[in-house]
């Protein structure tokens, strides 16, 4: 059962890392995925292309907010530049161009997803699994992951709505499978951490089971039986025999 | 006027002639003083107050005998109304904005109210003082900045004959006094919140990590909230400083998005519980609709970022309807976890198991040293009973009864210790301080009684609760020893399980 609970946290983890990568490869790595299209313009974490001439900007993280500076411009044309100098709206959202650098928690929140996915392999080995600091870490570096995929979600949500395109959607998804995977996370801390110290007190492995009082009390009866026909010795029932721990899950 | 999201471009406004000028032409005769004729006047122009280039309200009373408005005036105010650039739907005018202020003022007041009502001050005193002094400080504050406002149009409805809206906003944007007070509300419901979420779990390392990671989150969030917000508000009452507004553009979104963020996980932190503590949530009425009113209180933060997104109008009084949010999301959520652990409490007292006790308890020996301090307490306080002076002394040796001896056959050398050694007790003193305080925190409804047994007068009141602690705990026959004898216990189901396998016995033998 914890095995199968942690191989399904890990799958939760690794579907929200590929619906974090997704975004992050947008335009102008991969020309077919991008976070919006607006107005002739696709964009993307680190840049954006014109739709009509496919000429994209350079690749940095924030948006090129003139054509003053020529390292930034090299790959636009005139037509651009000009587009680029007009003070109309540059963002769906009306937001000002400066505020696409925070575009940068995307590859931030990638990072930290990823090094969560690779805790979460982790802990499904035999060894780390059973380790409470490494579960500990685990939940603990959830946190920051689950936020701040959250925020680039927000970041998103500010820069392009209302014409967000389905990835960055996607982060709305990946932020809830993360939130899912921390929670269930917290669980198997806590079922760990109890096994451990029920190991410490007892000196033994427990393994949980339901209580099953009728299947035990008809198995002591029929044992009593026939020990009853072998021998006169009295018959022993479950209350005199408290070394029997029964627990329930 | 100062536009509160600097990182917004603002939109186009309207070219409205009335605002620009209008040039009325000659043949106007005008009475401008009592002791002078009337005059004729050649080539008049005629120019509208105007906010930030759009039309403002006439405070004129108007009857059937004034004069109409010009036509070009009256199309302006049409353009304006029904355009969407400008703030000119009704949505965004004066009368909105005061329904806004004053419905947010009434739920302030009347949140303050429930706390000092209904609010239990035991077990979590500085927590529920903490709750009442932040609804106390949002209560004042908006009441102060309603005033406030009524001032401003009281005077620009006296001076020159106008209500503008920009004028209120413009108040609620740059007044030093409301943002202090706001931030202090906001940081105060922010470590309610805290102190909510620590109720919600059980364990005591759940509530440590609760506790550091929802304190450094709430201080940081309003550092940085308060960066941009004051530097603003500064530089436009103190026009002389220099403001960078370029530097601080991105850190006012990030700010706004980071607040979004805690209020997201609070909620659904908020929600998870609900959703696994549902039957507790729905068994009675009164306890379905305080759940469903927590619900909409802590999505309603959340709530407000979408409509923040696709309507201007909201994130103008963001900061006015937030202050309400943060106070009713603490408020109201205090109050549903009260009723949800009385609910608890009381189906644990029924049920065979009774309260759970966890491993992290028994680890860090809380239940022997909640033992030993209240043993410690009451026998010191019957052994020097009358003699009040030394109590605060004894209150702080306490914690040393606790704590492990020290080593007193230990040789010490004056050896400079490795720069390792030092760094790592002082990080070790570090994060020793800060699970003390912590545990203060988590600790304290169970040491809450032995504390107050110190700080307490000697009123009928505290004896008799001395009195049953005393009892409780069986140090009121201190010197009676009882012997247990031990008895096997019989139970019937033995007995019938002794005869039922008699009689199988004998019927085998008898066969």
């Amino acid at each position: 059962m914890a095995s199968s609970l942690r191989l399904l946290i890990c799958g939760l983890t690794s579907i929200a890392l590929i619906f974090q990568i997704i975004p992050v490869i947008s335009i102008p790595v991969v020309h077919s995925i991008y976070l919006s299209h607006y107005n002739g313009r696709a964009f993307g974490v680190f840049g954006w292309c014109s739709t009509s001439t496919n000429v994209c900007a350079a690749r940095r993280i924030g948006y090129v907010t003139s054509c003053e500076n020529g390292s930034d411009t090299v790959d636009l044309n005139d037509f651009e530049c000009a587009e680029l100098e007009s003070p109309g709206e540059f963002l769906p959202s009306r937001a000002k161009r400066d505020i696409s650098k925070l575009l940068i928690v995307h590859p931030i929140s990638l990072f930290f997803t990823f090094l969560l996915w690779l805790l979460m392999v982790a802990i499904n080995s035999r060894r780390l699994g059973q380790s409470r600091k490494i579960l500990t870490c685990t939940v603990l570096w959830s946190l920051p992951a689950v936020f701040l995929s959250l925020l680039s979600f927000l970041v998103d949500i500010l820069l392009f709505v209302p014409f967000l395109a389905w990835p960055g959607w996607l982060l709305l998804v990946s932020t809830v499978l993360m939130g899912v995977a921390s929670f269930m996370m917290c669980g198997v801390r806590r079922s760990v951490s109890l096994q451990k110290y029920e190991k410490l007190r007892n000196g033994e492995h427990i393994d949980l089971f339901p209580l099953q009082f009728e299947k035990a009390r008809s198995e002591d009866l029929q044992g009593s039986r026939r020990r009853s026909e072998e021998s006169s010795t009295p018959v022993q029932t479950l209350l005199e025999r408290p070394e029997l721990v029964h627990r329930s899950v | 006027m100062v536009k509160k999201t600097s990182w917004r471009y603002d939109q186009t406004p309207e070219n409205y002639t009335s605002c620009l000028g209008l040039a009325l032409g000659d043949g106007i005769i005008l009475w401008t003083q009592n002791d002078r004729s009337v005059g004729y006047y050649h080539d008049v122009q005629f120019q509208s107050y105007c906010d930030d280039k759009a039309p403002v309200y006439s405070a004129l009373r108007r009857t059937n005998e004034s004069f109409p408005y010009l036509d070009l005036i009256e199309e302006d105010w049409k353009v304006f109304t029904e355009g969407g650039n400008d703030h000119g739907p009704f949505k965004y005018s004066i009368y909105a904005i005061l329904l806004s202020f004053t419905a947010n003022f009434v739920i302030a007041l009347s949140l303050t109210v429930i706390v000092f009502i209904t609010i239990r001050q035991k077990p979590y005193r500085g927590a529920s003082n903490l709750l009442k002094l932040g609804s106390s400080l949002a209560s004042v504050n908006l009441t102060i900045f309603v005033v406030k406002a009524l001032k401003v149009l009281r005077d620009d409805h006296a001076t020159k004959g106008i209500v503008s809206t920009d004028a209120v906003l413009n108040l609620l944007w740059n007044d030093l006094t409301f943002m202090s007070l706001d931030f202090l509300v906001v940081l105060i419901c922010e470590l309610c919140q805290v102190q909510i979420i620590m109720r919600l779990f059980s364990r005591v390392r759940e509530k440590r990590i609760v506790f550091l990671v929802g304190v450094v989150l709430s201080i940081v969030s309003q550092v940085l909230w308060a960066i941009p917000t004051f530097t603003q508000a500064i530089s436009e009452n103190h026009q002389d400083l220099f403001y960078d507004a370029s530097g601080l553009t991105l850190l006012s979104p990030f700010v706004y998005l980071l607040r979004i963020a805690l209020s997201a996980s609070y909620a659904s932190i908020i929600c998870f519980h609900i959703f696994t503590k549902r039957q507790l949530c729905l068994q009675n009425q009164r306890m379905a609709l305080l759940t469903v009113i927590t619900i909409l209180m802590v999505l309603l933060q959340p709530g407000f970022f979408v409509a923040d997104v696709a309507n201007i109008w909201v994130d103008d009084l963001s900061e006015i309807f937030n202050t309400t949010c943060y106070v009713g999301s603490a408020v109201i959520v205090w109050e549903w976890v009260d009723h949800l652990l009385i609910l608890e409490r009381k189906v644990q007292a029924q049920s065979v198991l009774g309260r759970p006790v966890y491993e992290d308890d028994q680890q860090d020996y809380y239940f022997a040293k909640y033992a030993l301090k209240m043993q410690d307490a009451i026998s010191r306080d019957s052994g020097k009973a009358g003699t009040s002076s030394s109590l605060g002394a004894q209150d702080a040796e306490i914690p040393n009864q606790v704590a492990p001896p020290r080593d007193t056959n230990k040789v010490e050398f004056n050896e400079s210790q490795p720069l390792k050694d030092v760094i790592l007790e002082k990080v070790s003193k570090v994060v020793d301080g800060m699970t003390y305080y912590t545990d203060h925190f988590i600790v304290k409804r169970l040491v809450i009684k032995t504390l107050s047994l110190h700080s307490k007068g000697s009123s009928d009141d505290y004896r008799q609760r001395k009195a049953t602690v005393r009892r409780r705990i069986g140090l009121d026959r201190p010197n009676e020893v009882y012997v247990y004898a031990t008895k096997d216990v019989v139970f019937d189901s033995d007995e019938e399980l002794y005869n039922s396998q008699e009689n199988l016995g004998n019927q085998d033998s008898n066969s």
